[in-house]
């Protein structure tokens, strides 16, 4: 990909760099937003700052997408700030506005739970489903075994590969990385 | 990742990382644990991951949503749209820029109009009486020992001499000095010992004495 300005400098430019990130972008800030009016904002709004930063990008700290994502993120936080403070104002209260929902350690944590969610879509099914029985249903190696047809040890394999899957996943998506 | 040899402990190791080990197996992986810094390794990268994990929604992970269709259209036209709009604002700052540049211009000439430029409070009187294609002024300023002139000619003869003369109310004539035509034309300051307020005439002579240029003041 050339830079940022130069790649959304042209209308097939933006077509190539939404065709590449603007699917995630929009899964991103609906599981964040939880509304797809605002996610579809979003998304508008992220490509409209990139282009309006692109002089500022720097390819030596991190790939096109990490930036989007950096982006996004502040997006979501302003979206959400003004929802937040959208109802309060005609609530008839007393003016106070809360705006711990959309503090930035939230959109973080969104951020995180969509990356591992992704991540683990990424995972081949067979080994998807042992992780997922066994880790976060709880269920004992030999019931997912005896669910499965196949022996013990063969689950605990795909467990223990399910996990560097996700971490492979999890590095594709930026994970560690800064944005 | 592990070395070869170590094959055997990936389950172990799995399910050492979600917390899922225990009795002779985690007895087992301990002891090989205790010797063998690439499978403590190992656990370390995995339990980071099942860290991260914790945030996760499995529920959710049966959807996928997908934006509408029309999304990266729409996309375009925000951007085409923010592009137009930051182009017009360019052109406004450019514009604003330029009237700024005009107002500094007019400014800066009406100082050099109402302060006189660098004559400050002198008073600048042109010669009445000049040979033809000859253009020359004097500024005047009183000075501590009379009066400062300042000629400023052009067209006289290069190389030939010139004196300069200050008359006052009494008809007695001032030498205020010499000077010499030049090519490019001249611009000298020379000083005569008589009171601006005095002076009534200014002339300049030639080598011969004639008058080459005079003026009489009010």
């Amino acid at each position: 990909m050339s830079s940022p300005r130069a790649a959304l400098g042209s209308d097939d430019g933006v077509r190539a760099v939404y065709a590449a990130h603007g699917s995630e972008l929009y899964r991103f800030a609906l599981r964040s937003l939880g509304d797809t009016g605002l996610a579809e904002e979003a998304v508008q709004e992220t490509f409209v700052r990139a282009w309006q930063a692109a002089d500022r990008f720097d390819d030596r700290l991190g790939s096109l997408r990490t930036w989007l994502f950096a982006i996004v993120r502040n997006v979501v936080i302003d979206l959400s700030r003004a929802r937040a403070v959208r109802p309060r104002l005609h609530d008839g209260t007393n003016g106070e506005i809360d705006l711990t929902v959309s503090a930035p350690d939230d959109v973080d944590r969104a951020l995180a739970a969509w990356q591992v969610e992704e991540a683990l879509r990424r995972v081949g099914e067979e080994h998807r489903i042992a992780l997922v029985e066994v880790h976060y249903k709880g269920r004992s190696y030999a019931d997912v075994a005896a669910d499965l047809n196949v022996p013990v040890g063969t689950v605990k394999s795909r467990v223990f590969y399910a996990l560097k899957a996700v971490r492979l996943a999890l590095e594709e998506l930026g994970w560690g990385d800064d944005g | 990742m592990t070395a070869e040899a170590c094959r055997e402990w990936r389950g172990a190791l799995g399910a050492a990382a979600i917390d899922r080990i225990d009795g002779d197996d985690a007895v087992a992986l301990q002891a090989h644990l205790d010797g063998c810094a690439a499978c403590r390794e190992e656990l370390r990268d995995l339990r980071s991951v099942v860290d991260a994990m914790a945030s996760a929604d499995v529920d959710r992970l049966r959807e996928r949503p997908e934006p509408p269709g029309d999304l990266g259209e729409r996309v375009l036209g925000r951007v085409l749209r923010a592009r137009s709009e930051t182009r017009a604002r360019q052109w406004a700052h450019r514009g604003a820029i330029a009237a700024a540049l005009v107002l500094v211009v007019l400014v800066a000439a009406a100082l050099v109009v109402f302060v006189g430029g660098d004559d400050d409070d002198r008073a600048v009187v042109a010669f009445t009486v000049a040979p033809s294609g000859v253009d020359a002024e004097v500024a005047l300023a009183t000075s501590a020992s009379g009066t400062e002139v300042e000629l400023r000619a052009h067209g006289l003869d290069p190389g030939a001499w010139y004196w300069l003369w200050l008359t006052g109310d009494d008809e007695r004539r001032v030498a205020a000095g010499t000077f010499r035509g030049e090519p490019a034309g001249q611009r000298v300051v020379m000083t005569a010992a008589i009171a601006l307020d005095d002076t009534r005439r200014i002339w300049v002579t030639d080598g011969a004495d004639a008058i080459v240029l005079d003026v009489e003041l009010d």
